[in-house]
C-alpha cells in the first residue's frame, strides 16, 4: 500500500515525502511524539502543498488529484493492488525491495495510464470544448495514448466531437 | 517575512497501535506540534490508497499513517 | 490487563495481603487484608494532575530506582487499576498531618485520607497462586561487584535504560558518568546454578534475556561491543537457538563458555577476570557489566504456604509432579507461573489458562451462577434525520486549562444536524451519565458525540450509557481532544482549541452516516474435537469433558497413547505408563468423550463455533459437528542415521535405552557407556534444539549408575540444558562419577565401527587432545520430529513454522491459540517439550477451548465487515487477503459472492481497503464515514 502510495503521488507531481506510514507499539509514546514532530518538520521544511488560498477547483495540482481520485475509486487499479498484496501473503515476502520491485513491475505502468484516462475525462468535462492537442499538451503524455482514451470515451458516448473539439455529454 | 506557515497534517492512527501510543504520551505530557488531526480505526489494514489521495484534495499538506 | 480491569466479574483487590485459605475445594473462605490507596478509584479519572503537585519527590522503584517519582503516583501509565496511589511510608500528611495539596488539587475529589485497612471474607470456590518470583539478594549481587561499582548493572535494570518509556527513554548510558558504554559484559547464571547463595536450579529465562536485552542494546548503538559470559547457552524453547543465532550473526555479539573469576574496577572501567573451557585465565575490561539475575522463590514464600496449606520445595517454590504440573499439595488450590519453578512469559500465561481449565473442571456446575450480567432495554428505532448532541468535557481542569471548552461547545452547536451541545466538568462520572440520559430523551439525539478523553479507554462506558437510553451503541463517536490534544499541547491554547473544533467537526460527519448495527449473537455447537491421542491429547480431551462438554478424541494409530508409551520412568521417578494408563481409564468412564482410534480427518468445514468434521476410521467416515478444535498431533523421535546407528548394534538411541532398562534387557557389567547429546538437533538435520534430550540423558545415566554403579559414564554435549530444578539430576550426574565433555558442534564426535567393534573418538578440550573410546555402548540423544501436519494446516488455514511446528497467534500472549479463532493447540505439535509441559500446555488449550462452548453464543462486536452482495464481482481478493479466515465465497445461484463469517471477524478491514468495488464496509469505519471525515478535515 505504502509504495502503491508513493508511486501514485509521484505521478501526479506530489512529493511522496508528504506521506509516510510509521509504525510504534502501544507502550512508545516518545516514540510516537518524535514520529509527528519529525514529521511535522519535514512537512513545514517542504513547504506548503498550495499556494495560499487553499484548494482552488482548477489549478493543475487539484486535476490530476481528481484524476487519481477516480482512478482508485474504479476497479482496475484496485485490483492490480488487491492482486500484489495477495501475491505477497502467499510467499511471504514483505521485504523493501521486494515490495518496490514488484510494484515497479505490476503496477506503475497501470497507474501511469488510469490516471492518465481519468485527467483525459476530467479536463474535457471541466475545460471542454478542447483541442485534442491542447489536452495533450495539459496532460503531458503522448498523442497516440490521449487519441486511444478518447476513441474509448466516444465509443461509450462520454464524448463527442464537433469542429475538431472534445466536450463531454451529459 | 510573510505569515509563518503552519501546515495542515491528517493521521490515520491504528486503535491497538499508533493510537495508544498517542494516548501515553498524553499521560505522561510529552510535548508536540498541534498540526495533525487524527482519524481512528481499528487497524492500519482499513488503510485505503483513496483515503490518501482524497485528503490531499481537500487540501492537507501531509498524510501520517500510524501504524 | 485493561480487560482484566474492565470485566464486572473480576473484582481486583491491591495492596492486598492474603490472611488465611479455610475450608475446602468448591468451597473456601479466603481472608484477604487490604491497605488504603488513599485514592478513591471509582472517582479518580487518572488525570495525573496530583502527581504533579505532589512535593514529595522518592525514588521510582518500578524503573529500579534508576528515576524519580512522587509519594503520590502510578507505576506506569497503562497501569491496572488506572488510578493513582499514594504511598504512606513518605506521604507528609499520614506521617506528620502536614501538607494535603493534593486533594484541593484533585477536582474529580477522588482523594481520600480517611481510607482505612480493611478485611475481606471472600467465599470463592477455588484458588489460583499466582506470586510470581522474588529478586536475587543484593549481598549475592554485591559479590560481582553490585553496589560497590556504579556500573554493574542488574539485568532488570538494564532493562529499563533500554525500554524506550523507561526513566533514560531508551538511551543506554552508565550510572557513574552518563556516559554512552562502548562495551558491555553480561554474565550469566548470577544467583542460579549456585550453591553457594542456595539457588541450585537453573532459572530457565535468564540466557534468553540476556540475548534479547543484548540484541536490543545493539539496535540502540549498533557500534556497541556487547561479550556474553556463561557456562550452558540454555536457550532450548520454541525459536530460542534462531535468537541466539541471529544475536551472533546479525548482532555480532560474543559468547564466551567461561567461569568468572572476579570483578575489579580498573581505571573507569570495570576488569572482569575469567578462565575459559582449556581453563586458561583471561582479563577483560569494559564499560558497563550486566547480572543476568536468577529468578527467586517470590518474597513470603513460606508464609504463604502455611496460609494456604501447601507444600513447597526446598527452594522454596510450590511443589507439583510431573503430571499435575498446576496442582499444589491441596485439592482446589492451583498454581500457575514462576511460583511453580522459574518460567518464561509463554509458559506463565500456557499456565495460567491451563489453571483456569482446572478450576473449571473443579467449579463447572455452578458456572455462571455469580456472574454479573447486564440488561438492556429494547433498542429504539430511530429517525432519518441525525439529530446529534455533542457533550464537550471540561475534565476538570485537564481539558478546560489549555482548551476553551465553552468555544468548542459554541462552534459544535453550529454544525449540521447538531441539535444540541453541552459541557460537563466531568463526562465520565455517574451524574454526567443521568445527565446524558436525560439530554438523549428531551432533546430526542439519535447520535451522540462525547469529546473527552481517550476511546481506548472510555468509550464503552458512554456506550454502556447509550444502551441504556435504548440507543445502539454505533451511534456514539468519541472525540479525544485530552490525551491528544490539551495534555499534548498544553502551551499552544489556541492551536489547541482550533484543533478540538475540528476533530469535532470530523465527528459530526462522520456521526451522521452512523447507523444502528445489529448486536449479533452466533450459537455455538458446545462440544469439542480433539486431534490425537497422545498424552496432550488426552488430557486436553479430558480437561473438556471434565469441565462439561462433549468431546471426540481422534488418534491416528490404533490405540492412545502416543509416545509416553515407550518412556519408562522420569527423572522425578514416576512411570508415565502408569499415568497413560489412569488416563486411559478415566477417558473410557467419561461419558463425554468419544474416542475414535485409527481414525483420520478427511476434511473440516466451517468456523468458530459450527465446524463440521469428516472422520474415516474403521466404522467408516462419520460427519461430526463441534465448536472448537484442538490439535495435538505431537511428534516422534527423529531416526537416526549418524554415528553407525545403521550398522552396529552397539549404538542405540535413548529410547530403546529405556526400553532395555525396564525390561531388563541392559547388558550385564556395562563397563563404559558414551552418550552424544543434539544428535539431529540444533543445525544438524534439524535446526533446533528439542528440549528434552539433555534431561532424559541424565536420567539415563543415573538409572545406569542405579544397577551398575561403576559404569563410566561419558555424555558429549553441547549445552547441558537441564534447565530449572532439573539441574539437581545434572548435579547429582557429577557428582556420581558422570563424565561430562563439551564438544563443538565443528568439531562433532566421530563414531567408527571396525569389523564389529565400535569406537568414539572425540576432543577434550581441557586435555586438548583426541580421545578414543571403544563404549559397550553408545546413546544417542535423538531429537524431536514433529509429525506430518501438511494436509492438517491446509485444511484448518492454520500457518506452521519452517520447521513444520503449528504457529501460534501470539508468542508470548497467546501460546496456545491460532489467528484463527476456535482453533487452539497443545504438546509436541506446538514445540518439543517435555511431559509436564505438554500437560500444562493442553490444559490451558481446553481452558481456552471451554470458553466459547462455555458462553454458548460468540457475541459478535459490531466492528465487522459487511459485503454487499449486489456490488461484489466474486474475485476473492478478500478471501485471501484475510488473516482471520473470516471471509469466505458462497454460491449465490451462478455467481460467486464473498460474505463475512462475523464470528471470525476482527474488523481489520483489510478486506475493505482491497476490494476492486469498495463492496464491503467496516462497521463504524464505513468507506463513506471514513471519506466524509476526510471531506470535514479539509474545512
Amino acid at each position: 500500500m505504502e509504495e502503491f502510495v508513493r508511486k501514485i503521488l509521484a505521478k501526479i507531481g506530489i512529493d511522496s515525502d508528504r506521506f509516510v506510514l510509521k509504525w510504534a507499539s502501544a507502550a512508545e509514546g516518545p516514540r510516537f511524539v518524535k514520529l509527528i514532530t519529525d514529521f511535522t518538520d519535514r512537512i513545514k521544511s517542504l513547504g506548503p502543498l498550495r499556494e495560499p488560498g487553499g484548494v482552488s477547483k482548477d489549478d493543475e495540482l487539484q486535476i490530476k488529484l481528481l484524476a487519481a481520485r477516480s482512478a482508485l475509486e474504479k476497479a482496475k487499479l484496485r485490483t492490480g493492488l488487491g492482486n500484489l498484496t495477495k501475491g505477497f501473503r502467499k510467499e511471504g515476502d514483505y521485504s523493501d525491495q521486494q515490495i518496490k520491485d514488484k510494484v515497479n513491475e505490476k503496477l506503475t505502468k497501470s497507474i501511469g495510464t488510469e490516471i492518465d484516462r481519468n485527467e483525459t475525462l476530467l479536463r474535457i468535462q471541466k475545460q471542454g470544448p478542447i483541442a485534442i492537442d491542447d489536452l495533450t499538451e495539459k496532460i503531458g503524455v503522448s498523442g497516440t495514448d490521449v487519441e486511444k482514451y478518447v476513441a474509448a470515451f466516444r465509443k461509450k458516448g462520454l464524448v463527442v466531437k464537433a469542429e475538431g473539439r472534445l466536450s463531454a455529454t451529459k | 517575512m510573510g505569515q509563518k506557515f503552519n501546515p495542515k497534517i491528517l493521521g490515520f492512527m491504528c486503535n491497538w497501535c499508533c493510537y495508544a501510543a498517542a494516548d501515553s504520551a498524553g499521560v505522561a505530557r510529552y510535548q508536540y506540534p498541534p498540526n495533525v488531526r487524527t482519524i481512528r480505526m481499528m487497524c492500519t489494514g482499513r488503510m485505503d490508497p483513496l483515503f490518501i489521495i482524497d485528503a490531499f484534495c481537500v487540501g492537507t499538506d501531509g498524510v501520517f499513517v500510524g501504524g | 490487563m485493561v480487560e482484566a480491569g474492565r470485566s464486572p466479574n473480576i473484582k481486583i483487590l491491591t495492596n492486598a495481603q492474603l490472611e488465611s485459605v479455610q475450608g475446602e475445594a468448591g468451597n473456601f473462605t479466603a481472608r484477604v487484608h487490604t491497605a488504603p490507596r488513599y485514592i478513591n478509584q471509582d472517582l479518580c479519572t487518572a488525570c495525573g494532575t496530583c502527581t504533579m503537585y505532589c512535593p514529595v519527590i522518592t525514588a521510582d522503584i518500578f524503573n529500579e530506582s534508576l528515576a524519580l517519582t512522587k509519594s503520590l503516583h502510578k507505576d506506569y501509565p497503562q497501569a491496572v487499576p488506572s488510578s493513582f496511589y499514594i504511598n504512606p511510608i513518605e506521604c507528609l500528611f499520614l506521617n506528620h498531618e502536614m501538607c494535603r495539596i493534593c486533594v484541593s488539587t484533585c477536582q474529580a475529589q477522588a482523594i481520600d485520607f480517611s481510607q482505612t485497612e480493611e478485611e475481606h471474607n471472600l467465599s470463592v470456590g477455588s484458588v489460583i497462586l499466582t506470586p510470581g518470583f522474588g529478586r536475587i539478594d543484593d549481598e549475592v549481587l554485591g559479590r560481582h561487584g553490585f553496589g560497590k561499582y556504579p556500573d554493574v548493572l542488574k539485568s532488570l535494570e538494564f532493562e529499563r535504560l533500554t525500554c524506550a518509556s523507561g526513566p533514560t527513554e531508551g538511551v543506554i548510558v552508565r550510572p557513574s558518568d552518563q556516559r554512552h558504554p562502548k562495551n558491555i559484559a553480561f554474565l550469566q547464571c548470577i544467583g542460579s546454578r549456585d550453591e553457594t547463595c542456595g539457588n541450585g536450579y537453573c532459572s530457565s529465562v535468564c540466557c534468553m534475556y540476556a540475548i534479547k536485552e543484548a540484541s536490543v542494546a545493539k539496535e540502540h548503538d549498533p557500534d556497541l561491543d556487547i561479550t556474553i559470559f556463561y557456562m550452558d547457552m540454555r536457550t532450548q524453547g520454541k525459536e530460542f537457538d534462531a535468537s541466539r543465532q541471529r544475536a551472533r550473526e546479525k548482532y555480532g555479539i560474543k559468547f564466551v563458555r567461561s567461569r568468572i573469576a572476579g570483578i575489579q574496577e580498573q581505571g573507569d572501567q570495570l576488569r572482569i577476570s575469567y578462565v575459559d573451557g582449556r581453563g586458561v585465565h583471561h582479563g577483560e575490561s569494559f564499560d558497563m557489566v550486566v547480572l543476568s539475575e536468577g529468578l527467586e522463590s517470590p518474597e513470603g514464600a513460606d508464609d504463604l504456604a502455611r496460609i494456604c496449606g501447601i507444600d513447597i520445595n526446598k527452594y522454596e517454590f510450590c511443589s507439583t509432579k510431573a503430571f499435575t504440573p498446576l496442582q499444589t499439595s491441596r485439592q482446589g488450590i492451583f498454581v500457575a507461573g514462576a511460583f511453580g519453578g522459574p518460567k518464561d512469559i509463554p509458559e506463565s500465561v500456557t499456565e495460567a489458562t491451563g489453571a483456569v481449565a482446572s478450576v473449571d473442571s473443579l467449579l463447572n456446575k455452578v458456572r455462571g451462577s455469580q456472574v454479573e450480567k447486564k440488561e438492556y432495554p429494547p433498542e429504539l428505532v430511530i429517525e432519518d434525520e441525525p439529530r446529534i448532541g455533542v457533550f464537550v468535557c471540561h475534565c476538570g481542569s485537564n481539558i478546560s486549562g489549555v482548551i476553551d471548552v465553552a468555544a468548542v461547545r459554541e462552534y459544535a452547536s453550529t454544525l449540521d444536524h447538531v441539535v444540541y451541545a453541552d459541557q460537563s466538568l466531568y463526562s465520565c462520572s455517574q451524574d454526567a451519565q443521568h445527565i446524558l440520559k436525560e439530554k438523549i430523551k428531551e432533546h430526542n439525539l439519535n447520535r451522540v458525540i462525547v469529546s473527552a478523553c481517550t476511546p481506548r479507554t472510555h468509550e464503552p462506558l458512554f456506550q454502556e450509557t447509550l444502551r441504556d437510553t435504548g440507543l445502539n451503541r454505533a451511534l456514539f463517536e468519541m472525540v479525544n481532544i485530552r490525551d491528544q490534544c490539551s495534555w499534548v499541547h498544553a502551551g499552544e491554547p489556541e492551536e489547541a482549541t482550533e484543533k478540538a473544533k475540528e476533530l469535532v467537526r470530523m465527528a459530526v460527519a462522520k456521526a451522521i452516516l452512523s447507523q444502528p448495527l445489529p448486536e449479533q449473537q452466533i450459537p455455538v455447537i458446545p462440544k469439542a474435537l480433539v486431534i490425537g491421542g497422545g498424552i496432550s491429547g488426552m488430557t486436553a480431551a479430558l480437561s473438556m469433558a471434565e469441565q462439561g462438554f462433549e468431546t471426540f478424541l481422534i488418534e491416528k494409530s490404533d490405540k492412545l497413547g502416543g509416545n509416553l508409551r515407550n518412556v519408562s520412568a522420569l527423572l522425578s521417578g514416576e512411570d508415565p505408563r502408569k499415568v497413560v494408563k489412569e488416563v486411559e481409564k478415566k477417558i473410557a468412564s467419561n461419558d463425554l468423550i468419544q474416542v475414535y482410534t485409527g481414525a483420520e480427518i478427511e476434511s473440516v468445514s466451517g468456523y468458530v463455533g459450527n465446524f463440521a468434521t469428516n472422520i474415516s476410521s474403521a466404522l467408516g467416515t462419520q460427519v461430526i459437528e463441534h465448536g472448537v478444535i484442538i490439535i495435538a498431533t505431537g511428534g516422534r523421535p527423529y531416526e537416526p542415521k549418524q554415528y553407525c546407528y545403521e550398522t552396529s548394534k552397539q549404538v542405540i538411541t535413548q529410547i530403546e535405552l529405556e526400553n532395555a532398562i525396564s525390561s531388563g534387557d541392559l547388558k550385564e557389567n556395562l563397563q563404559q557407556v558414551v552418550m552424544i547429546q543434539c544428535v539431529g538437533s540444533r543445525g544438524d538435520d534439524l535446526s533446533y534444539c528439542s528440549k528434552v534430550c539433555c534431561g532424559q540423558a541424565v536420567k539415563n545415566a543415573l538409572r545406569i549408575l542405579d544397577k551398575y554403579p561403576n559404569t563410566n559414564i561419558y555424555i558429549l554435549y553441547r549445552d547441558i540444558r537441564t534447565y530449572g530444578f532439573m539441574e539437581d539430576y545434572y548435579k547429582k550426574a557429577r557428582e556420581k562419577g558422570v563424565v561430562f565433555v563439551n564438544y563443538d558442534k565443528e568439531k562433532a564426535p566421530v563414531a567408527t565401527d571396525t569389523n564389529g567393534k565400535l569406537s568414539v573418538t572425540f576432543f577434550d578440550e581441557m586435555l586438548d587432545e583426541d580421545i578414543t573410546l571403544e563404549p559397550d555402548l553408545l546413546v544417542l540423544s535423538v531429537g524431536i520430529v514433529p509429525n506430518d501436519v501438511d494436509s492438517l494446516s491446509k485444511m484448518l488455514k492454520v500457518p506452521v513454522t519452517k520447521d513444520k511446528f503449528f504457529l501460534e497467534a501470539h508468542v508470548k500472549l497467546r501460546p496456545v491459540e491460532f489467528a484463527v479463532d476456535g482453533i487452539f493447540m497443545c504438546g509436541l505439535a506446538h514445540s518439543p517439550k517435555p511431559v509436564n509441559e505438554s500437560i500444562a500446555q493442553a490444559k490451558s488449550a481446553a481452558g481456552k477451548a471451554a470458553l466459547p462452548l462455555a458462553k454458548g453464543v460468540i457475541s459478535v462486536a459490531p466492528i465487522v465487515s459487511k459485503v454487499n452482495p449486489e456490488i461484489c464481482i466474486g474475485c476473492g481478493i478478500c478471501v485471501s487477503l484475510c488473516p482471520y479466515q473470516a471471509i469466505q465465497m458462497v454460491k449465490e445461484g451462478k455467481k460467486k459472492k464473498a460474505e463475512t463469517i462475523s464470528a471470525s471477524c476482527k474488523g481489520c478491514g483489510i478486506c475493505a481497503s482491497h476490494c476492486p468495488k469498495l463492496a464491503i464496509s467496516m462497521g463504524g469505519f464505513t468507506t463513506e464515514q471514513i471519506r466524509s471525515q476526510i471531506k470535514a478535515f479539509g474545512g
